[in-house]
């Protein structure tokens, strides 16, 4: 991005009297990660927004967060707002004015009304006709008053996920606001927000300029916060970031794990970024890389290195919110904090290895898994009981079967241990470390370490942890539901519509063809819900959640919205099935764009618009008269049992191109054949025959569903 | 910097930016904010300005003394600055430098940490502060106390005493920090963190502190309840049954006496207590005419 530095020349000064750039900084305490990067995103959006709201033209538009602000930057904003036109139409020209010209009453009164002089009534032609309009400009004002009251709504608006008050004030922001900066051009913006008025000075980095910079024009604000050590930027701090810690690793022998989490978090935890390595004993390696990696990454930030084998390598980098200055001391206290954190985690992993996992399951019981859906123990139990229920309705083996039943014994275990309770982002992982450490079968091992997968874009790669990972999430769905817990607008604290997307996603990637209502049934009898109606329900609620889900990834891979909804409308129980539901899908929305389609769409449309709701009578082949209608039969009778032989081996795509075959003899029985003939045997007997037609289809998807004409995805929900 | 030169430090710092300096409250509490110089004087409007050590028990983190990071009664530096001054990020990493710790040549960080304690019905913004990768202090702008929005926000800084001085003094182990000159942290207090874990961990009686919380609480009810024959009643001693109840509650829960039920039915109980105090005591000092307002137009 270029930069402006310094004096501009001459005829730049004499060019920002028409137009200026805007700089407004909100200075606030430490803000978090999270909240720096929404701010900026929102005010950049809402920006854009509200400048044509007030008509005030500018050029480019950026916002840029530090951790302690944000700031949004307009170049060439408009001097003066653009006039605002009103246009109003009024009465016929030819009841405004007489054949002579003269304005009638009707035009004097309209003129009054929309204060403007009858003389200047304008006449203008539309399709309607010839009418009269009176056309009033109003001046733009000065866009620096109109930034006083911009700006500090601009502030006003931005919403974070947790807000917060401070001192006896009522605003509520991210976290307190300090200082405000508000520079159009040369000029101070005058305006107020959480109690702070505006003015020309920010404020450096906290270590190294912590004093008032005064800034002389906006065109100088990235320099003058350049010298006090701030890179406004995220992007150039993250290139920074990347840049010195890829030098230092390697200056030390390896390479960084370059986390992404961690980085987009760090790029929001300095504002002058400095890398530097630093080293652990060597003897810490025998620790298990994740543990070591959870250590260095979670806990204190630091990224960790790898040698060229991908074996870790003694070393960490961290990043400093600052110079060079001191930095030998700023190395050894980093080291020295991440010696006692090693030393903390090789303690407890001797600790936690006096004993195998298994021993552990007993203390569950005084674990709480969440709030009214009582302790772990129980929650392993109805695991271990839902195992073999899982095995049946997938259609499991006996030893895969025995695998996921041990793992789901075992998969909570470690949530008594001593590592767990000191870095809790390992549970899961460091119980499957365990469980390979005892002697389990490799197998039981790597599902306990991905049944809280997926996490980001990673999914179980082993396919009891698959298996392990979809009973824990159905069994956390299911007990919430149970429990009242229904996820509404951005409320979800138990994390439902995690466990759903989860299970979907699973389900997809792995290709599990199973009746999702089965396994939510049988999830159900662990809670022990005696009620009939209770249980429909919580499945339902259940299902409905799973598949809200599967209809917004989908749509996120791009199948169209309504091609989505018509086959999650399908007849019986086809859409239980998830993974059934998504192969429908892609089958319909690839036939959707042959030529074909557009023929069967008509064709059972019309079809399925006649056939009167819950008709049920049965062709009988002797009634039938006209050729068409003889024909229609023959079709019907000669697709079916392909079309249905491809719709049970799931070949969706078969059975839609088959059904295309019928479109032909549809067409003409709607041209030949009165349908609602006056004989009743005859209406009942060509209604059968649509019927036949449309059952055809609704197994894999109710085309009334499609919309015609639109083939573009929508949003996802 | 010896341990009690850095709280000796912290002490003369505060008082000079007008804290009243307290003293550590002399009941068993799990943290400095329970102290009733920060639970009770950030509800209300009335400004408040206060810093004191805290002697704080978490009975299930003792370690008998054997672990060099791990104890069960540890010490708090307790700042709270109410209402939450413009400049107080200012002030505490100005209470750093008396410290000796120059910014320039360290590495401070505010990372974002909010705070939540469920038996006090608490809660607040803030962050955990680290310094060289070392978190030394807590630094919140409290939101709720006693289940009870505040109307006037206080900042509360905690900071890790040993923590602190294990940095400075670049001792891996708390017990071999230098207390005072020629004595060590450990010849003052190993013995004592093994016995509270003995007591804590194998000996402590479940049947006598079962019926110590209920006996507590229900002294507490009786006194937020009940009216005294002069009208009023006495929140302070309810409260200091609320704290007593608390720590009843932490030693059954380090002797691994709570179940999964009874964990919430007796953080439930606690909580309501906690919040029956604080809107007496709100109730009180309305009454009174918020005594710390008058001659102070600038504070809420």
């Amino acid at each position: 991005m270029p930069r402006k530095t310094g004096r501009q020349p001459r005829a730049a000064q004499r060019g920002a009297r028409s137009s200026a750039r805007l700089v407004f900084e909100i200075g606030t305490e430490e803000l978090p990660p999270a909240a720096a990067w929404e701010g900026a995103r929102q005010l950049g959006d809402a920006a854009a927004a509200a400048f044509e709201a007030a008509r005030i033209p500018t050029g480019e538009l950026r916002a840029y967060s530090t951790p302690r602000r944000l700031v949004l930057i307009a170049e060439g904003v408009a001097a003066r707002q653009q006039d605002l036109v009103r246009e109003m139409r009024g009465p016929a020209a030819r009841a405004a004015f007489t054949a002579e010209g003269v304005p009638t009453q009707a035009a004097e009164g309209f003129a009054r009304a929309q204060g403007v002089p009858v003389g200047a009534l304008e006449r203008r032609t539309i399709p309607q006709g010839e009418y009269v309009y009176a056309v009033r400009r109003e001046p733009g004002g000065p866009t620096a008053v109109v930034l006083a009251g911009l700006l500090p709504a601009l502030a006003q608006g931005l919403g974070f996920p947790r807000s917060m008050r401070w001192g006896a004030g009522p605003v509520r922001f991210a976290r307190p606001v300090r200082w405000l900066l508000a520079l159009l051009g040369r000029r101070v913006v005058p305006c107020a927000f959480a109690g702070v008025r505006s003015d020309r000075t920010t404020i450096g980095n906290r270590a190294l300029h912590p004093r008032p910079l005064v800034v002389p024009s906006a065109d100088a604000y990235e320099s003058v916060l350049r010298r006090g050590s701030v890179v406004l930027d995220p992007a150039e701090r993250r290139q920074r970031i990347t840049e010195e810690t890829t030098g230092a690793a390697g200056r030390a022998g390896g390479r960084p794990i370059l986390d992404p989490e961690l980085l987009e978090e760090q790029v929001q935890l300095v504002e002058w970024p400095t890398a530097f390595a630093g080293h652990f004993a060597e003897e810490f390696l025998a620790l298990p890389r994740e543990v070591l990696i959870t250590v260095m990454q979670h806990h204190q930030k630091y990224f960790a290195v790898e040698g060229p084998a991908g074996r870790l390598l003694p070393v960490f980098v961290a990043v400093r919110n600052g110079g060079t200055r001191g930095l030998g001391t700023v190395r050894e206290g980093n080291e020295w904090v991440l010696r006692a954190r090693l030393a903390d985690a090789r303690f407890f992993f001797e600790e936690d290895r006096k004993r195998p996992l298994a021993s552990r399951v007993g203390e569950l019981a005084d674990l709480v898994f969440l709030e009214r859906l009582g302790s772990v123990a129980e929650k392993t139990r109805r695991l271990e009981d839902l195992a073999p229920q899982l095995a049946r309705i997938v259609g499991l083996g006996r030893e895969v079967t025995g695998h996921l039943t041990r793992a789901a014994h075992l998969s909570k275990a470690d949530l008594v241990t001593q590592m767990v309770r000191e870095l809790p982002e390992l549970q899961g992982i460091i119980g499957g470390i365990y469980a390979r450490l005892d002697g389990e079968p490799g197998p039981v091992a790597d599902a306990i370490g991905e049944q809280y997968l997926p996490r980001g874009s990673a999914l179980p790669r082993s396919d009891v942890g698959a298996y392990l990972a979809v009973l824990d999430k159905i069994d956390t769905l299911v007990g919430a539901l149970t429990a009242g817990v229904v996820p509404t607008g951005s409320q979800d604290p138990y994390g439902l519509r995690r466990a759903a997307q989860g299970i979907v996603a699973i389900v997809l990637d792995r290709h599990l063809l199973f009746n999702m209502r089965e396994l939510a049934a049988a999830a159900l009898e662990g809670y022990r819900i005696t009620d009939p109606d209770r249980r429909t329900e919580v499945t339902n609620l259940a299902l409905d959640l799973l598949r809200q889900r599967l209809r917004g990834m989908l749509i996120e891979a791009g199948v169209s919205y309504d091609t989505v909804d018509a086959v999650l409308a399908a007849a019986d129980a086809r859409t239980d099935d998830l993974a059934d539901t998504a192969i429908r899908a892609r089958a319909l929305w690839a036939f959707r764009r042959e030529a074909e389609f557009a023929r069967v769409y008509t064709a059972f449309d019309r079809a399925a618009r006649i056939v009167p709701g819950g008709f049920n009578g049965r062709v009988s082949p002797d009634r039938l008269q006209h050729p068409a209608e003889q024909a229609l039969g023959a079709a019907v009778d000669a697709a079916r049992p392909a079309v249905q032989a491809a719709v049970r081996s799931r070949r969706y795509d078969d059975a839609l191109r088959r059904l295309a075959d019928l479109a032909g003899p549809v067409d003409r029985f709607f041209t030949d054949v009165l349908v609602m003939a006056d004989d009743e045997a005859v209406r009942a007997n060509r209604l059968a025959l649509l019927a036949g037609v449309v059952t055809l289809i609704r197994p894999i998807a109710d085309l009334s569903r499609v919309v015609v004409g639109e083939g573009k995805p929508a949003p996802a929900s | 910097m010896t341990f009690q030169d850095l709280l000796i430090g912290l002490e003369r710092y505060w008082a000079a930016r007008g804290c009243v300096i307290e003293q550590p409250y002399d009941l068993e509490v799990g943290a400095g904010t329970l102290h009733p110089a920060t639970f009770l004087r950030s509800l209300g409007p009335e400004p408040w300005k206060a810093a004191y050590v805290q002697p704080s028990r978490r009975p299930a983190d003792g370690r008998y003394g054997k672990n060099p990071n791990r104890l069960g009664r540890y010490f708090q530096y307790q700042v709270v600055l109410k209402p939450s001054p413009d400049d107080a990020q200012d002030l505490y990493i100005k209470s750093l430098h008396t410290l000796g710790i120059d910014l320039r040549d360290h590495d401070l960080r505010f990372l974002e940490d909010d705070w939540e304690d469920r038996t006090l019905g608490a809660s607040g913004l803030g962050w955990q502060v680290f310094l060289d990768g070392q978190e030394i202090t807590q630094f919140t702008y409290f939101q709720q106390m006693g289940g009870i929005e505040l109307p006037v926000v206080s900042a509360e800084i905690t900071y890790g005493l040993e923590r602190i001085a294990q940095f400075i003094q670049r001792k891996d182990n708390v017990f071999d920090l230098v207390w005072a000159a020629g004595i060590t942290y450990g010849e003052i207090r190993q013995r004592e963190e093994f016995e509270h874990s003995t007591y804590a961990f194998e000996v402590a009686d479940v049947d006598l502190l079962r019926s110590l919380f209920d006996a507590y609480e229900r002294e507490a009810d009786r006194l937020l309840a009940g009216t005294t024959a002069s009208g009023r009643h006495p929140v302070i001693p309810a409260y200091e049954y609320v704290l007593k109840c608390s720590h009843v509650f932490n030693l059954l829960d380090a002797r691994g006496a709570v179940g999964v039920a009874e964990r919430a039915s007796l953080m439930g109980r606690s909580r309501t207590l906690a919040r029956r105090c604080a809107e007496l005591y709100l109730a009180q000092r309305e009454e009174m005419g918020w005594p710390l307002l008058r001659g102070r137009p600038d504070a809420a």
